[in-house]
């Protein structure tokens, strides 16, 4: 699969020349964004325990808010945008009319996750909504009806982060020690809700040894003792990528771990896929670390390359994104103020760099390819164009 | 008396495997061994950053040995004569930070009592609708000193000696929250 340059009517897509195009304050701090597919919306999360719709023309920001009782930072919607979706720190999986004049949620499960829903994604026909969050379980819905059609378990930790791979036949989801399991989202796929796991497989039977050529062999040292047989398998898992430890750590001055994928992107042909979050840090409960964003090789199974800012500037990578044009974008916020990055294809450092206004707590790319959009902790929903602002009359 | 294996194995389940589970598990066995006072530590709320993220491990960590110990305490009667306090010297900001995070905050907090001395159930005093101000009936660390002495049939009015210099037990301009105590 390659990767769709953008429309031809589109501005020169120029990242070095990316310039605010649009500041726009909504009533409290921005958690969250999701550009609408149809370009019509941004959906931003705000700390007034909802969403609200900014429309892209009329500048008019709509709240969505009722069903939720706490902070909603997980934002995504149906292929053709129509039915937005939003999973909140309640547990909370609500769909909602995206476009309708006084948006009313259209199906609420009240229990879709114990705690946090951290993330979700929407499989690419549309079909299916994952599910993650601190019970560390990854569910799978039914778009449609609202059914849950799996429920994979096998993380021991948080999952912060789940992601459809571009072909759909992937699930992968990151925990708090950035361990990243790919789950298989087939309608066949066993997960542990659908049925119990299975009984582990027997050994392969192992052709008795031929007396003759027993005694002919030399004298061996006494056989080791026999390995502890295999785990059993974890319904619906396909398999596990290596640990991400780059972003994890567990702080001994706290005693607390911290981590996670606080970000996921994949690239458009699903070679790449990019975790971003915390890297070296030296003190978890005032955030002191470096933004990172970890590139997996896919197909190796292994990491490309740690993608991280030339000079080190605490923070945390809170948004990824792989750009049309074949180039990442990550955001970093925390101490030392907010960043737009942007690296090529499996280079450790950046070609360019924006400083930002504020710290950016999300990120999400127009589908035209043209623009990012931020959703900044000082109240402001700011979008930035990729392309060579206008000489100022 | 330290030693938790003497313990039973359900009672060590009960309790959980962290340290700070452990360390309730001793002090029932301290407090059923008649020592005076207990302290048991259970530190790091210092959150700037990603507040909810560690609370919610720490809080966690802190609720089922602390509900094991409670409950035990007044399983074996102890709660009669044993005041629990759970306190922090300060609380969290009210607003959350641009990280997620809550510093400090010292104009309002909670804290809690039971056991020994106590009114059950009682709720004393209020802040306004966002917790960054004291509304009705502002107390500080002087009263709740007293209270607790008090609570535990310490005469807090009065004085003790060192090297033959008086000092006040409790703070003379400050009394106890009388409604608070049984």
């Amino acid at each position: 699969m390659t990767e769709t340059p953008p429309a031809e009517a589109s501005p020169a897509i120029a990242p070095e020349q990316t310039h605010v195009l649009l500041e726009q304050a909504l009533p409290s701090p921005l958690t969250a964004c999701y550009w609408e597919p149809k370009n019509r919306f941004i959906l931003v999360g705000t700390e007034e325990y909802g969403i609200r719709r900014f429309h892209l023309e009329t500048k008019e920001s709509v709240p969505m808010i009722g069903p939720h009782d706490s902070w909603v930072r997980a934002i995504g919607s149906s292929p053709d945008g129509e039915v937005t979706y939003t999973g909140g720190y309640d547990g909370r999986l609500v769909w909602w009319p995206t476009a309708a004049e006084n948006p009313e949620p259209i199906r609420v499960i009240p229990d879709a996750h114990q705690g946090w829903i951290r993330a979700l994604a929407v499989s690419p026909d549309g079909s299916r909504i994952a599910t993650c969050g601190n019970d560390k379980m990854v569910r799978l819905w039914d778009s449609q009806s609202g059914e849950m059609l799996k429920c994979f378990q096998g993380h021991q930790w948080h999952v912060y982060n789940v992601i459809f791979s571009p072909a759909g036949d992937a699930l992968i989801a990151c925990d708090l020690h950035g361990f990243v399991k790919v789950w298989d989202p087939s309608p066949n796929a066993a997960s542990a809700a659908a049925e119990a796991a299975p009984a582990a497989p027997a050994d392969p039977p192992v052709a008795p040894a031929d007396p003759a050529a027993v005694a002919a062999a030399p004298a061996e040292p006494a056989p080791a003792e026999p390995a502890a047989p295999p785990p059993p398998p974890v319904p619906g898992l396909l398999r596990e990528l290596p640990q991400l430890e780059a972003l994890f750590k567990y702080d001994t001055g706290f005693r607390a771990d911290i981590g996670g994928a606080r970000c996921i992107a994949f690239s458009a042909d699903g070679s790449r896929l990019a975790i971003g979050g915390v890297t070296n840090v030296t003190n978890a409960f005032a955030g002191v670390g470096d933004a990172a964003i970890v590139l997996v090789n896919m197909a190796e199974n292994k990491v490309a390359v740690q993608m991280s800012p030339k000079e080190k500037v605490q923070g945390t990578a809170w948004g990824v994104a792989r750009h049309p044009a074949g180039f990442w974008i990550g955001l970093a916020a925390g101490g030392g103020g907010g960043w737009l990055y942007f690296w090529k294809d499996d280079q450790a450092e950046e070609f360019f760099k924006l400083k930002l206004k504020s710290d950016g707590r999300g990120m999400c790319v127009s589908p035209d390819g043209t623009r990012v959009a931020v959703a900044h902790a000082d109240k402001n929903l700011r979008i930035y164009g990729l392309f060579a602002a206008p000489p100022a009359s | 008396m330290f030693d938790l294996q003497r313990e039973s194995e359900a009672d060590r389940q009960r309790y959980g495997t962290s340290e700070f589970g452990n360390h309730c598990l001793m002090a029932r066995r301290l407090l059923e061994h008649d020592v005076p006072f207990v302290q048991i530590n259970h530190s790091n709320y210092d959150t700037h950053h990603e507040n909810f993220d560690f609370h919610i491990e720490q809080l966690g960590e802190f609720d089922q040995p602390f509900a094991m110990l409670v409950d035990d305490l007044h399983q074996r009667g102890l709660l009669q004569d044993t005041l629990v306090c759970v306190m922090s010297e300060f609380g969290r900001t009210p607003r959350v930070n641009t990280r997620y995070g809550r510093d400090h905050w010292g104009k309002a907090w909670s804290i809690a009592m039971g056991g020994c001395g106590i009114q059950p159930g009682a709720v004393i005093g209020a802040t306004n609708a966002n917790g960054t101000e004291v509304t009705d009936r502002v107390v500080d660390h002087g009263h709740v000193f007293h209270t607790i002495l008090q609570a535990v049939g310490v005469d807090s009015s009065g004085e003790f000696d060192i090297a033959g210099r008086k000092y006040p037990i409790g703070d003379p301009a400050k009394g106890p929250i009388g409604e608070l105590l049984a």
